[in-house]
């Protein structure tokens, strides 16, 4: 069950799939039975088999025959004060139905679905935008699309690509109103495929998806907020995945978290939260330590403690804010606590995702990072 | 409080005639709260402007010619420079197999704005069980106004076939959309449905910042222009007329009513005569009595309004749809057909239903008050009371006349038009008792001696002059309103029908021209016997006579004698075509010159490229809402050389095979079977849309028919109540009871009969001022009447008819008592 982190994005965009299928009431945390019907509708599309080897640079580009796929970046930036900042762009692809290559259709009926998510931490405010777009087989005909050659993810003005020919460096660039950013993406180290050689298993029956990441990006650029531009650097953290499948019923949300230790190694931690509550042991936990060099120190989930120190209200929701966690497999102990509580994200599927700091001593044990919660239904709703 | 339990015993006694008080003050309220409810929620939709998905964009991007549709290309292009809150529309109008024509908006609704009232996908609405997936992705969903479901006659998950046989996706009721009289689908849908991939008609800019939609203008290409929503024209003010008329319908079903209100009130004080003589013998005063009877009546105007005024609402959520296509068709303007209407301006009936009332209680309450206290009460209606009566409503009826005529000739404004319409309907209404007195008087004298039946009959029906006169003018009211609207509807149809043929000279008409050139090229070489006419056309803003700034649409003809002929001149000076072609002048639309005041002789700014030209003359334009300036084809080119024809048009000579050069024409240059047209197509098209414009207008007109009919036959229940001792004389005469009923029968169809005197050529006279005066002032279209004599007689059947038949009922009962009943009744 390596990155099943990935599964858990999985199942927010299965959920996110779902509103826009069923368009039930808003902040419903998928229960089973809707992912019973998701469920069904996967027949149809690819499914994502290990020993199958990834290609570059085709598996930047997308794979329309698969259900679901992301393109997922966290940059964790500072200004000149070194005051902290964050930046977050997410595009979702989503297959609507199966492909028929037999009936190939006009632009707006092509069956894929894009939902990109734009978000600006600043010390004292958090500011989130989203946008839905249906892609198209020309590149002029679609608001949304992604594209190889050189690399090229967008939705509207909402841009993630290649600023040569090859891969790296990237651009980001997105703008809402009054508040943008621009970054530019590089990085010395090499893509770290997840999972055996990019395939992540995320079931017990063998089923997964296709997950790679490239963790050590350095940004710098500038945000623009409320019109004022803020010249920022710092890490910034690409996660690609794709999939067909869903992950089973029973989990609540998760609780994410991907750290920049001040020692260079990046960690990535979660837990799925099981829907009743009461019992943390029946929750799952994983965690990676990814070397400077790429290669992946997978942790023994018996021995990942992760503790709730407090809960926080947030935008009506009692939420874990604070955090402590103890690796001793690799001698690690250090507290989370987010940069500020309200790094909410009111979107169609709302969720926390936000610029965290990691406090511990030496720089093995601390720096900065992202941390995401899913799943916290409304305090009304809980009683 | 005994006193009021024992005024009001009476209607314990002769329950239908409450029923007919209340009849009168319902009918006096439904159909004016009915318009006043439909113009408040129009005014409404007006106020709030077209909206999609709850959300009123700022402004429209459209292709600078006019009638091109947007390359999408240009869309994408505009969103990836970052501009989210344009979004693309385009509008097609289809036909369902079956011949309805439906508005279809394509939307997409995942480009649709993301904040404010605009839509979420995770507030979806669960009460009505729409869907924003469901609509956005194949097998899609059509969504429609529950109200207009309705209209088309169908039901929500059917599938609506179209005449080129493609099936639209099934339809969804979707209650809060503000959609109208419009259907709305994504627009991937539609584009395939309308054979149209890639092209949009425009593209909804919603509201941004200032700055921002600054910005937007800048990016714009050449061939783009936004336009403003305050820019358009006002759909308030374009549609003032249609409202106006509305409320008319509704004030003169109002005065239909108080006519019954009245009759009931006289009947049932008439017949109380007895009871408050005894009360006022008992020591009750005149005040206590009066203040009585005011406060019964104050009684039955609450419930009566009150249901009235329910009534009035369904009605208008009735009838909504159907104003909401003629606005649709006529005006291009949607409205938004609410699941409730909101019950503004309600209390205005109300108030006004209370004031006639109490005008209307005045007469017979001194009446029933003053009669001497020791005479015991005769026959209700003295001849010589009645004939008094006849003579003043006849000189009132004059009066007003004159006053009608008047207002006829001073017509500027709608108001007065209409005002002076009302005079002439009841002017017509209250010289009614006097003309068939004077009628039935003239048949007395007629007649030979010796036939004493049908003389005693004549003498009978003079006398029920009296009591019936009232309910008589109510109907004639109604009817020379009927006959007027139905008079004038025929001869505007068939004034717009000759219209058309005139002005649809050519032969195919061609919706989304092909290259105009190579057109003609081709058909020089192909077919060297057709004529290609280019039409142009361009809105400009001009300040008309009055210093009021008008957007009005320039417009090319053709040259060549087919097209000359095609417009004949309502006025114009000496040789106006001949400067016409020459282009030293235009023609104005009858509009432009009724409305806007522009006069032929005026000299008129074209554009600044050219001198100020003189107007020529005046034309029709029936239909058009908006003022026009015809201009020859010259003239138009050395105005605006770089317009590109908005349309184009092929005419040969008699006999030529249409259908083949037809589809030809769609072979070669690619052409979608609907984008090229027939005359006799178009032709059919214009009619249909100008029927389907009049429908409220016949719906309304029935219904005040229907009022009438009512109020006929509440009286002739009321006078049957009186009417005991004339069967009974008959009887001791020894008249069957078949003859007695056939006697009945004759008096009133004779009555019905005598009635079309006036409803003839009042009628024609009520025609005559609204293609005269009122459509002329609220439109500026006029046209001359054109009597439908079988309408006229179809209109004498159907008075004569409804009265008998409101005859037969209460009759039954008068027929089948026993002649002793009745002598025993009289005597009490």
């Amino acid at each position: 069950m390596k990155s099943s982190r990935n599964a858990n994005r999985i199942m927010l965009v299965a959920a996110m799939t779902l509103q826009l299928f069923a368009c039930g009431p808003a902040d419903t945390p998928a229960p089973g039975s809707d992912l019973a019907v998701l469920a069904q509708q996967v027949e149809g599309y690819a499914e994502a088999l290990p020993g199958k080897p990834l290609v570059f640079p085709r598996d930047h580009g997308p794979h329309p025959d698969y259900r679901i796929e992301w393109w997922y970046l966290t940059a964790n930036l500072s200004d000149a004060q070194g005051e902290p900042y964050g930046a977050q762009w997410t595009l979702f692809r989503v297959a609507t139905r199966p492909r028929d290559a037999a009936n190939p259709q006009g632009s707006w009926q092509k069956d894929q679905v894009f939902m990109a998510h734009m978000a600006i931490t600043t010390p004292e405010d958090h500011l989130s935008f989203q946008r839905y777009a249906r892609g198209a087989e020309a590149y002029d005909l679609a608001r949304a699309g992604v594209e190889t050659g050189p690399f090229s993810a967008w939705l509207d003005d909402w841009v993630l690509q290649s600023r040569g020919e090859d891969w790296l460096p990237l651009e980001v660039s997105a703008r809402q109103g009054n508040y943008a950013f621009r970054l530019n993406l590089q990085s010395e180290s090499p893509l770290v495929l997840q999972g055996d050689s990019g395939f992540s298993q995320k079931n017990a029956d063998g089923g997964g998806s296709f997950y790679y990441s490239q963790p050590f990006l350095q940004a710098g650029g500038s945000l623009w907020i409320d019109g004022r531009e803020v010249p920022v650097s710092g890490n910034a953290w690409l996660d690609r995945e794709w999939s067909s499948q869903f992950l089973q019923a029973g989990q609540a949300g998760w609780d994410w978290f991907s750290l920049h230790l001040d020692n260079g190694e990046k960690l990535m931690l979660f837990q799925l939260r099981q829907q009743h509550e009461g019992n943390a042991t029946d929750n799952f936990l994983h965690a990676g330590l990814i070397a400077a060099d790429g290669s992946v120190t997978t942790l023994d989930p018996q021995r990942i403690g992760l503790q709730a120190l407090r809960q926080t209200s947030v935008a009506g929701r009692d939420l874990p804010l604070h955090w402590r966690i103890e690796l001793p497999q690799i001698g690690r102990q250090f507290d989370i606590e987010p940069l500020h509580p309200d790094q909410w994200l009111d979107v169609d599927f709302p969720y926390w995702e936000g610029v965290i700091f990691i406090n511990g001593a030496g720089p093995e044990n601390s720096g900065r990072g992202y941390m995401e919660l899913t799943g916290y239904p409304a305090t009304a709703e809980r009683h | 409080m005994m006193l009021i339990h024992a005024l009001l015993s009476h209607y314990r006694r002769h329950p239908v005639q409450a029923l007919f008080l209340l009849t009168g003050i319902i009918v006096a309220n439904v159909l004016l709260t009915g318009t006043l409810l439909i113009n408040a929620q129009s005014r409404a939709s007006y106020a709030e402007g077209e909206q999609f998905l709850n959300a009123a964009p700022a402004g429209e991007i459209r292709h600078s010619d006019r009638g091109q549709n947007i390359d999408e290309r240009d869309y994408i292009q505009l969103r990836r420079l970052g501009f989210d809150n344009v979004t693309p529309l385009l509008r097609e109008v289809v036909q369902t197999a079956d011949g309805r024509i439906l508005e279809l908006a394509g939307i997409d609704v995942l480009a649709m704005p993301r904040s404010g009232r605009g839509i979420s996908f995770s507030e979806g609405n669960t009460s009505n069980n729409i869907s924003f997936a469901g609509f956005a992705f194949a097998p899609y969903q059509l969504w429609v106004a529950p109200a207009r479901l309705q209209q088309l006659g169908a039901t929500a998950g059917e599938r609506l076939r179209l005449s080129s046989d493609q099936m639209l996706p099934p339809l969804v009721a979707a209650g809060d959309q503000q959609l109208g009289h419009r259907l709305l689908i994504d627009i991937g849908a539609l584009q395939s449905l309308a054979g149209k991939p890639g092209e949009l008609s425009s593209l909804l800019v919603f509201p941004d910042s200032p700055g921002r939609l600054t910005q937007l203008r800048e990016s714009l290409p050449a061939h783009l222009r936004f336009i403003a929503s305050n820019d358009s024209p006002d759909p308030a003010e374009l549609t003032r007329s249609f409202h106006l008329n509305l409320a008319a319908m509704g004030l003169l079903a109002f005065v239909v009513g108080i006519f019954l209100i009245y009759n009931a009130l006289a009947f049932s004080y008439t017949d109380r005569r007895d009871l408050i003589r005894k009360l006022r013998l008992a020591g009750v005063g005149k005040t206590g009595l009066a203040g009585m009877l005011l406060l019964e009546l104050f009684l039955f105007l609450l419930v009566g309004t009150l249901a009235g005024s329910w009534l009035g609402a369904q009605m208008a959520a009735w009838l909504l749809p159907g104003v909401g296509r003629t606005l649709a068709q006529l005006y291009g303007v949607y409205i938004a057909y609410p699941d409730g209407l909101v019950p503004s301006g309600i209390w205005l009936p109300l108030l006004m239903t209370f004031l006639a009332a109490g005008l209307c209680v005045l007469f017979p309450l001194r009446e029933a008050l003053n009669a001497p206290m020791l005479e015991r009460h005769q026959a209700g209606w003295q001849q010589a009371t009645v004939q008094r009566r006849d003579r003043l409503l006849a000189w009132s009826g004059v009066l007003l006349l004159l006053i009608s005529a008047l207002a006829g000739f001073l017509a500027q404004h709608l108001w007065v038009a209409l005002a002076g319409m009302a005079c002439l309907l009841l002017g017509a209404a209250l010289l009614l008792p006097a003309v068939l007195r004077t009628l039935i008087g003239a048949l007395e004298r007629a007649i030979p001696p010796q036939k004493a039946r049908l003389a005693w009959l004549l003498a009978d029906s003079r006398w029920l002059l009296g009591p019936a006169s009232l309910a008589l003018m109510a109907m004639t009211l109604a009817l020379v309103a009927n006959s007027g609207l139905n008079t004038m509807i025929f001869s505007f149809r068939a004034a717009t029908d000759d219209w058309l043929s005139q002005r649809l000279a050519a032969d195919l008409y061609l919706r989304r021209p092909p290259d105009a050139a190579e057109l003609q090229s081709w058909l020089a070489t192909e077919m060297p016997e057709l004529q290609l006419a280019e039409r142009f056309s361009e809105n400009i803003t001009r300040e008309n006579p009055a210093g009021i700034p008008v957007t009005l649409q320039a417009i090319s003809l053709h040259n060549g004698e087919r097209f000359r002929d095609t417009v004949k001149l309502v006025a114009g000076e000496r040789d106006a075509a001949g400067k016409f072609h020459n282009g030293e002048g235009v023609y104005i639309s009858e509009r432009a010159w009724r409305i806007d005041g522009w006069q032929p002789g005026d000299s008129v700014q074209l554009c600044d490229a050219h001198t100020a030209v003189p107007v020529l003359g005046v034309y029709r334009d029936y239909g058009n809402p908006r003022s026009q300036w015809m201009l020859s084809k010259r003239l138009f080119k050395a105005c605006w050389p770089e317009q590109l024809a908005t349309g184009l048009s092929i005419s040969g000579p008699p006999g030529s095979d249409w259908d083949r050069i037809r589809s030809t024409v769609v072979e070669r240059f690619d052409l979608d079977d609907d984008e090229i047209i027939n005359q006799a197509e178009l032709k059919q098209v214009g009619m249909a849309v100008f029927d389907r414009t009049f429908t409220v207008t016949q719906a309304l007109n029935t219904l005040t028919l229907l009022v009438a009919a009512i109020g006929i036959f509440c009286a002739i229940s009321a006078i049957h109540h009186h009417r005991v001792s004339q069967q009974a004389l008959l009887t001791s005469l020894g008249l069957t009871r078949r003859e007695r009923g056939s006697l009945l029968m004759l008096q009133w169809g004779m009555l019905g009969l005598l009635c079309m005197v006036l409803v003839w050529p009042f009628g024609t006279a009520l025609a005559g001022y609204l293609a005269a005066v009122v459509t002329p002032t609220a439109f500026g279209w006029s046209f001359s009447l054109q009597p439908e004599w079988r309408h006229y007689l179809v209109l004498a059947a159907l008075a004569a008819g409804c009265l008998m038949l409101a005859v037969i009922l209460p009759s039954l009962r008068l027929l089948t008592t026993s002649p002793a009943a009745m002598l025993r009744q009289q005597n009490v």
